[in-house]
């Protein structure tokens, strides 16, 4: 059962990561990531993790790919960029062969590793958390102990550095005021 | 009795907020920096800069105060956020070098934008990430400490709007920047996967030995280490590097190459010390061929640079090499020693560079160009900048007695201290370099002193105060750290909380 | 060790007072070159009464120690010291730098070369004379590291700066040469240091003393690659065959001032080096590297002066002298003996006062007839009588001749390698040191004939007619300088600055000629300590 769930998801995310790669359309490229975001809360399910699949379908699929789909229509379904130019010939091959050799790689890597038993090593140590499954909500508790607790200061933190994103984005939409569209000098040219 | 479980299970974490006095510094500052810029009148704008010079020396004070109240380590958050010295040197060294690029950059952003509040909104933001990374014991804090590093500086990269270059400087150091980051990502993940825990020390304790090491544990680690070598430019990662350089506004040119670049080699040994000890089998072979290519590739780009910044840029790309060296040989060899020679080339190699990139920024403004031989005729007009210019070059080079000698002896001294035909070899590919090296330093100093002005113009550079100050502090330091190096830090740092079996 | 303690501020303030002078200087207007050149000289004769002071006070019957020894923590966390001390070795060479520096500077009155900016000039000057007086005292290997580089950049911009027509390619030559041979120098330095430490993280010393302790017990495979990065170091520094090709052009493009500090202090830093560092520290590499070091010395010697017999210029020729003087000098410390150290460090101070009154000469001459190509030289003789005879005197002691100093650098450097170390003999090398012996012994006519050759084509016969007054006067060079006909003013014989700057030099020729005692009974003791660990 596990393994057909597993295989489901898999296939799932990994089609519509392609596709987003490989559709022209901006909108399919974003409606295959779609596919994808919701194999990954069909993952999260398999593993127990109810709160994170919620998250993820709320969070990814619901707010993020829509707000995609958002600037897509605003900026025009239409427009098509012409990804056929090729500055440099080789870029492309080297490209697929290095992907595949990585690939290759993961493979053989997962391969060496599956006899070895991680998880019966990392349980004994002292960071780890097992989520308490008797509690209907185990899962948020679990969550925000180590939120508040040991990261803490990573969460909140992290608070800074959304108002430094609207401030940048801000910054990088914002109407010209007539003083950066003079000329720069050769300073660093 | 939900509710009785959980707060029996809960134990507030202990804050110790001296502790965290520089980040909470840091943090009120730079909200105020934007709500002062909100109230701002444009003409009373130079007010921000004076503002942020003042926050980053505020935040100074309490690292100084820790300093000097206790050599215990404080640990908070179950570990996973230590103040240590090595991590209150390096906290130093972050502070005090955004706070000399704040000097340089003061005169710059007047002339060039009205983006003022947000310049150094921003710059003070990537200062808190460095800030963080070097207390940061755990992959989820060294992840949001280099997003916190790393996201204004994509944005600082393309602070010229209008110019191409600036775009193209953005953009790059975006992507791969972006793309590092999710390398680095995959492979905490796979190390989180194998040892069940994100704790930089819990990592270290179960990646023991390499009969253990399992393909998935190597992949993470190089995964990891890949990630890092894009931030500090390693070849064959660095490729973004010259053209952010160029394309950079010089201020932020200077911080990327110098406290950005820090930051990672923060991470890196942090990763290095802490979580991989027992794996060197695996990263060493790796960071040597890494160290050796950065040195002798960034050594021979530099070499055919026509562009000031430019070279500087291969040139930084060179330098990070001699920094990856001691991690090199980390297990091997004397891991004190390592982290000593790693640390003090960095706190060396700031005052150094920053230095000179402030010279590049004053000669600038006279010659408005960026050509090395538009250097022509610089010990005529300005004997002053092409001495302080000089004895920049000459410690970067590594000539004593100015600071680089003594950043170069240490890594030198940490590759020996392994004594392994590898480490031998090293040492000598780095020593056969330090004189490539001082091939493309010499051609500036030659342009400097030897040769007329391009131009005949031989008008004197007006050098502004802030300038000025920035060339003091990064002289003064360069050359005291070539004299007694003993200042450096370098006895400080006794070691790294929780690593070398501590 | 023994060491004598008293006054052991003499030698910081002997090593670091030419930089007060430069401190003084920066505060003076460049335009004024009055004051700055004052201010060098006064800070070079403080500088030389120190020096002075130095030789009253030391204490000739102890020699052999390291005498106003001084010892402070430097770097602690790399157990780098700050460690000073002055032996029979070191003083004749500590005090021949102060002088040379004061003589240069007081010739520089008159003669700032060409593009001018005295001020700048002169600091150089005292800063290279800081390098090089610590580099004499340092008794720690990462001081004598430190001030051993100091001498690096100063020397580079004066000849890169003031230097001739090719002078750019020659201060980059050089530069780079040194820097290689530094950078090998300073790795073979750490790793001698982390060898001899043991296994211990913390521990062993940067101070010579440790290293003469420590240093003759690590394995011989491991000193042999140690000597080699320190051979390279040094023998760049020398020059010693094949790493000279810096040399002839940096003293022909070098202005007067630098090739005579060039060739009478930096190139002794090189063998100073061998004498003081390589060979004590490392004996058992040192007997194995000895035959290869005393063969690249006789083929320097004969080399330089086949090289001088094919020269047209007159200061490259004595640049290539220099080459052949310097093999001498390398043959005497090759034989491992303490006559043979001896008759080097002997050399290296005769090579200094000679070779830099040959430079002050040909700096003179080039001043005054705008040539150095000596076909278009004659006739020094009758033109100005004075300097032509000086110019004989300081061929006549290059070459060897008895009675002057030269003699007594060669002579029993050939002498030594008769009879080199016992350890030398016993690894079957004694017939390799007497076939070399013959060579050098040839090295020494082809020295008078290149010398001799030399001085009769410049100094013999008719002067040049194009540098009398009745000649045609046409040579561009002469012509723009003269802008008519009359040469005289450029033809003056010595003047009152060259008298002052030379009179010491040749008087302290033909002192140490005639009495060549005053120096090896202060070299001798120090050197037979260093020499111990070779036995006999």
């Amino acid at each position: 059962m596990d393994i057909l769930v597993f295989v489901c998801a898999a296939a799932m995310i990994l089609c519509g990561a392609l596709g987003v790669v490989t559709l022209r359309h901006p909108v399919h490229a974003a409606l295959s990531l779609v596919l994808t975001l919701f194999g990954v809360a069909v993952l999260f399910v398999a593993q127990n993790a109810h709160f994170l699949a919620v998250a993820q379908v709320i969070v990814y699929a619901g707010a993020i790919v829509v707000l995609f789909l958002f600037v897509i229509m605003l900026l025009g379904v239409d427009r098509v960029e012409d990804l056929h130019a090729e500055p440099f010939k080789v870029q492309r091959p080297l490209a697929i062969v290095s992907g595949v050799a990585l690939a290759g790689l993961l493979i053989a890597a997962v391969v060496a590793s599956q006899h070895t038993n991680v998880a019966a090593r990392g349980a004994g140590l002292p960071g780890v958390n097992p989520v308490r499954n008797d509690l209907h909500d185990g899962n948020i508790v679990a969550l925000s102990k180590d939120l508040f607790s040991g990261h803490v200061l990573a969460f909140e933190l992290t608070s800074v550095l959304l108002v430094i994103a609207v401030v940048a984005t801000v910054l990088l939409a914002r109407r010209s005021r007539g003083i950066d569209a003079a000329p720069t000098d050769g300073q660093a040219t | 009795m939900i509710s009785a479980l959980v707060a029996s299970d809960f134990a507030t974490p202990h804050v110790d907020y001296h502790a965290l006095a520089p980040e909470i510094v840091l943090g009120v500052g730079i909200c105020l920096l934007i709500v002062l810029d909100l109230f701002l009148a444009e003409s009373r704008k130079w007010l921000v800069s004076t503002v942020a010079g003042l926050i980053l020396l505020g935040a100074v004070l309490p690292v100084v105060t820790l300093g000097v109240i206790g050599s215990d380590v404080r640990s908070m958050f179950d570990g996973r956020y230590v103040i240590d010295n090595f991590s209150l040197v390096l906290k130093a060294l972050f502070l005090l070098s955004g706070y000399v690029v704040v000097l340089m950059s003061s005169r710059d952003t007047e002339e060039r934008t009205p983006y003022q509040g947000e310049y150094y909104t921003l710059l003070l933001t990537s200062i808190m990430g460095m800030v963080m990374m070097a207390s940061a014991r755990d992959l989820v804090s060294v992840f949001v400490a280099l997003e916190f590093l790393s996201i204004p500086a994509y944005m600082l990269a393309a602070w010229r709007k209008r110019d191409s270059k600036s775009n193209e400087a953005g953009m790059k150091y975006f992507l791969l920047g972006v793309f590092a980051s999710a390398v680095m990502l995959y492979g905490m993940s796979l190390l989180y996967g194998v040892t069940g825990s994100t704790r930089l020390v819990d990592i270290g304790q179960a990646v023991t030995g390499t009969d253990h090491l399992v393909g998935v544990q190597v992949l993470g680690i190089v995964f990891v280490i890949v990630g890092f070598a894009f931030k500090v430019s390693a070849v064959p990662f660095h490729t973004w590097a010259p053209d952010v350089y160029q394309g950079a506004p010089t201020p932020i040119t200077a911080f990327l190459s110098v406290a950005s670049k820090a930051a990672g080699f923060v991470a890196l040994s942090l990763l290095v010390f802490l979580a991989f000890p027992a794996a060197k089998s695996v990263y060493e072979p790796f960071l040597w061929v890494l160290a050796a290519v950065t040195i002798t590739v960034g050594n021979l780009l530099a070499l055919k640079q026509k562009n000031i910044v430019r070279m500087l840029a291969y040139s930084s790309v060179s330098q990070g090499g001699f920094i990856l060296m001691p991690l090199a040989v980390a297990g091997t060899g004397d891991a004190r020693t390592s982290l000593r020679a790693v640390v003090v080339y960095l706190i060396i190699y700031a005052a150094t560079n920053l230095g000179a990139f402030a010279v590049v920024m004053a000669v600038s403004r006279k010659t408005h160009s960026g050509e090395i031989a538009s250097y022509g005729g610089l010990f005529n007009y300005a004997p002053g900048l092409a001495a302080v210019m000089t004895l920049f070059l000459a410690s970067l080079a590594g000539i004593p007695p100015f600071g680089g000698w003594y950043a170069k002896f240490g890594a030198f001294k940490a590759v020996l201290e392994a004594r392994t035909g590898a480490a031998y070899t090293l040492a000598v590919i780095a020593a056969v370099n330090t004189v490539v090296s001082a091939a493309y330093y010499i051609t500036l100093m030659r342009e400097m002193w030897m040769k007329p002005a391009p131009d005949g113009d031989e008008s004197p550079v007006r050098v502004p105060r802030n300038l000025v100050a920035a060339l003091v502090i990064t002289g003064v330091a360069t050359l005291a750290f070539g004299v007694l190096p003993g200042f450096s830090g370098y006895g400080a740092i006794t070691g790294l909380a929780g690593a070398f079996g501590r | 060790m023994d060491v004598l303690r008293d006054q052991n501020w003499l030698l910081s303030l002997g090593t670091f007072l030419p930089l007060a002078g430069v401190v003084i200087m920066l505060f003076i207007p460049k335009r004024d070159e009055e004051s700055a050149k004052l201010v060098a000289l006064v800070t070079a004769i403080a500088t030389v009464a120190v020096g002075a002071y130095t030789l009253v006070k030391f204490d000739y019957g102890q020699s052999a120690k390291l005498q106003f020894f001084t010892s402070h923590d430097w770097i602690r966390p790399i157990r780098a010291t700050y460690t000073l001390g002055l032996d029979g070795i070191s003083l004749p060479l500590y005090f021949l730098s102060m002088v040379i520096t004061l003589l240069v500077i007081i010739y520089s009155w008159d003669h700032i070369p060409s593009p001018g900016n005295a001020k700048a000039f002169l600091m150089l000057m005292l800063v290279l004379q800081t390098g090089m007086a610590g580099t004499f005292v340092a008794q720690d290997l990462i001081l004598f590291f430190v001030f051993f580089e100091v001498v690096l950049l100063p020397m580079y911009f004066m000849i890169g700066v003031w230097g001739g027509e090719q002078r750019q390619y020659a201060s980059l030559k050089f530069f780079l040469y040194t820097m290689f041979g530094s950078a090998l120098m300073l790795v073979s330095f750490i790793a001698l240091f982390i060898v001899t430490k043991g296994n211990t993280a913390e521990g062993g010393s940067f101070a010579f003393s440790w290293f003469q302790a420590h240093g003759p017990e690590i394995a011989k495979t491991t000193a042999i690659w140690i000597f080699a990065g320190m051979f390279v170091g040094f023998a760049v520094k020398v020059p010693m065959f094949p790493f000279h090709t810096w040399l002839p052009d940096a003293h022909t493009q070098a202005p007067t001032q630098g090739s005579v500090i060039l060739a009478a202090i930096l190139l002794k830093l090189g063998t100073y080096g061998f004498v003081r560092i390589a060979i004590p520290f490392l004996p058992q590499a040192a007997v194995k590297w000895a035959p290869a070091i005393a063969v690249l010395a006789c083929i320097g010697i004969i080399y330089g002066a086949l090289g001088c017999l094919a020269q047209t210029d007159m200061k490259r020729l004595i640049a290539f002298s220099s080459v052949a003087h310097m093999g001498f000098v390398m043959l005497g410390i090759a034989t491992l003996t303490p006559l043979g150290v001896n008759a080097a460090v002997f050399g290296m101070v005769a090579h200094g006062l000679i070779t830099g009154m040959l430079f002050f000469l040909a700096g003179s001459v080039k001043e005054r007839y705008h040539t150095l190509e000596i076909r278009r030289l004659s006739g020094m003789l009758k033109q100005i009588p004075r300097l032509g005879w000086i110019l004989g005197f300081c061929a006549m002691a290059s070459l060897g001749l008895p009675g002057l100093a030269g003699f007594w650098g060669e002579f029993p450097a050939i002498i030594s390698s008769w009879n080199p170390a016992q350890a030398l003999v016993g690894d079957g090398k004694l017939d390799l040191f007497r076939v070399l012996t013959v060579v050098a012994a040839l090295g020494t006519v082809l020295a008078a004939g290149y010398l001799l050759w030399l001085y009769q084509r410049t100094a013999f016969g008719e002067p040049n007619p194009e540098f009398t007054s009745h000649g045609s006067g046409a040579h561009s060079l002469s012509a723009a300088a003269n802008h008519g006909d009359d040469h005289g003013s450029d033809l003056h014989d010595v003047n009152t600055y060259e008298w002052i700057a030379w009179t010491p030099l040749l008087i302290a020729i033909v002192v140490f000629g005639v009495y060549p005692q005053l120096m090896f009974k202060v070299i001798d003791p120090a050197v037979t300590n260093l020499m111990r660990v070779f036995g006999k």
